[in-house]
């Protein structure tokens, strides 16, 4: 075994099992042990769920030992720890959104992405760290303090799935559920370098998932290979008769494609997003065109192109989240305003002054930036950017964050609604994680697996692990 | 060259040109949505809508009138469905 256990992937730890070098509850005490040594300091984990995962590690540990269920895929996650961020209802199981407002929120079903994993055999670790109803910035007023960076003391992880990617890149869990909006998985995922996806819409379930955009929402999964996502989303993807925006999609194994390489593979290379930008940091330009040189070097074919600029995809985007935001907590905002948190309240009140013709609009312009993906999705198998324009920025309790951010580049490809991933691909000067996104048409995650795990094949960055923020 | 998939706006027209709604302007559209904020509350909200105002418009204004919405068309079977459902759990 190469990598300490901490750090042994989903695909590593399956097989670990297979050969009974190590078992599901020997591995989930292992986890927990790390947990209890770094939690302290990362605040990755609202709820800690050690029951939950021993008597699921028990099981796992028959399955394995009879064997089928997991050899024919029922049971195909068996003993591999995970946690939920804190957004998706567990039965039983504090779900609070990080929120005061639903600080002692019980729920009594499960979400229908925790069935699913609950039903591959998956061993629940806890319920992890997010922003308020995973929008804002980290807000310090909230019952619960920020998850913190792993690279780096003081600074933070990123978006809303913060806990996530901080716990999966600092090896307290192979792998984590995070949602994303407008970019909550792959931020995280750029800022703590590890992989984060964002599914194509309607492709998991969103049922039992605290809302922020209904029209946006999405699950995914955050690992630190594109291998262990392809296998975790291979687990939650499928239709689900009660989420209305669950589409129906024929079954794929995600990892037929892996291996087939990019020679011939078309990139549309968009770097008029980030390179020049103001908002840019300096070290992500180059980071970024020395990815795109690794997959040219492979065979790929890389064309720069042109779409249209982030504030014009951000300004949809802002308009149709906020207006559906305050919808999804009007009630509370008529009854206990003050009970949101400062950063939450600053984001989505003013939800509650957008007309309805303003609403519309930003639909109207959502379809128009749609098609003018899908006509670039016409010509290229995958569209390449900068993953975030930015390393991990540092925790600044003392300053409000900014009422409209920069614009977000990963918020395109929640317009088109098509599959996107960042994927580590450097560092800054500084040590911190850079990120190369990676997107696809709809329903093309195979494709961009097929692009992210070649990368990844032919370079090392995601084999590094932080060791600098990880104080106990 | 540079490959362009943005086809010309013929939305170009925006509200930029309006003036940012004063505080009172402001108080009187929370008060008209049925808002009820403590005073701290309405303070920031003055503070911050003039940020989002902003951004709606600058929304293209003028699209053609056959330009629909995006929207999830939602099949009647599938309505049905979750009606099922919610039918069932009233019944438990």
């Amino acid at each position: 075994m190469s990598e300490p256990l901490e750090y042994a992937t989903v695909a590593g730890l399956l097989s670990l099992y297979r050969s009974r070098a190590v078992s599901p509850v020997e591995v989930a005490k292992h986890q927990f042990e790390r947990i209890q040594s770094l939690e302290g300091s990362l605040h990755c984990f609202v709820t800690q769920t050690p029951e939950v995962a021993m008597a699921r590690a028990r099981q796992a540990e028959k399955d394995w030992q009879h064997g089928g269920a997991v050899e024919q895929n029922t049971r195909r996650l068996a003993g591999i720890p995970y946690g939920l961020k804190d957004v998706i209802c567990t039965a039983g199981i504090l779900t609070t959104g990080q929120s005061k407002i639903l600080e002692h929120n019980v729920p009594d079903a499960d979400a229908g992405v925790e069935m699913r994993m609950k039903e591959s055999g998956g061993v629940l670790m806890g319920k992890l760290t997010t922003y308020e109803f995973a929008h804002g910035g980290p807000s310090w007023d909230l019952p619960w303090p920020p998850a913190m960076n792993p690279w780096k003391a003081g600074y933070l992880p990123g978006s809303t799935s913060s806990g996530p990617g901080a716990a999966v890149a600092a090896g307290l869990l192979p792998a984590a559920i995070g949602t994303d909006t407008g970019g909550s998985i792959r931020m995280p995922a750029a800022n703590c370098g590890i992989v984060g996806v964002k599914p194509t819409y309607g492709l998991i379930s969103r049922r039992g998932v605290l809302p922020n955009t209904f029209t946006f929402d999405t699950c995914g999964p955050m690992t630190r290979t594109v291998e262990d996502a392809a296998l975790v989303l291979g687990a939650i993807a499928g239709y689900d008769d009660e989420d209305i925006g669950s589409v129906y999609h024929p079954p794929v194994n995600y990892l037929t494609d892996l291996n087939k390489g990019v020679k011939g593979v078309r990139i549309g290379w968009v770097r008029h997003w980030y390179d020049g930008d103001a908002n840019c940091h300096p070290d992500v330009p180059p980071a970024v065109e020395k990815a795109l040189e690794v997959l040219s070097g492979a065979g790929a074919i890389v064309e720069e192109i042109r779409l249209s600029d982030l504030l014009v995809y951000q300004d949809c985007k802002t308009t149709i989240s906020i207006t559906e935001m305050f919808s999804a907590y009007e009630h509370e905002f008529r009854t206990r305003p003050q009970d949101f948190g400062l950063m939450f309240r600053n984001k989505v009140l003013s939800g509650s002054l957008i007309r309805a013709e303003d609403y519309f609009q930003a639909l109207r312009q959502r379809l128009w930036l749609g098609r003018e993906l899908a006509r670039a999705f016409r010509e290229y198998d995958v569209i390449a950017t900068a993953g975030w324009m930015t390393p991990a920025d540092k925790a600044r309790p003392d300053k409000l964050d900014k009422f409209l951010r920069p614009p977000n580049i990963t918020t395109p490809f929640n317009i088109g609604g098509g599959p996107a991933m960042n994927i580590p691909c450097g560092f800054s000067q500084d040590g911190l994680p850079l990120s190369l996104q990676l997107a696809a048409a709809h329903f093309a995650e195979p494709m961009m697996f097929r692009v992210g795990h070649a990368y990844q094949q032919m370079t090392d960055w995601h084999t590094r692990h932080p060791t600098e923020g990880l104080i106990q | 060259m540079i490959r362009s998939f943005v086809k010309p706006d013929p939305g170009a027209k925006t509200l930029e040109r309006l003036p940012q709604s004063s505080k009172a302007d402001i108080e009187r559209m929370a008060n008209a949505a049925g808002l009820q904020l403590p005073e701290p509350l309405m303070q920031e909200l003055c503070v911050s809508y003039p940020s989002f105002e902003a951004m709606v418009r600058r929304l293209p204004r003028s699209r053609n009138r056959f330009d629909e919405p995006a929207h999830h068309l939602v099949a009647p079977g599938r309505i049905d469905s979750i009606e099922r459902q919610g039918h069932q759990e009233d019944l438990a």
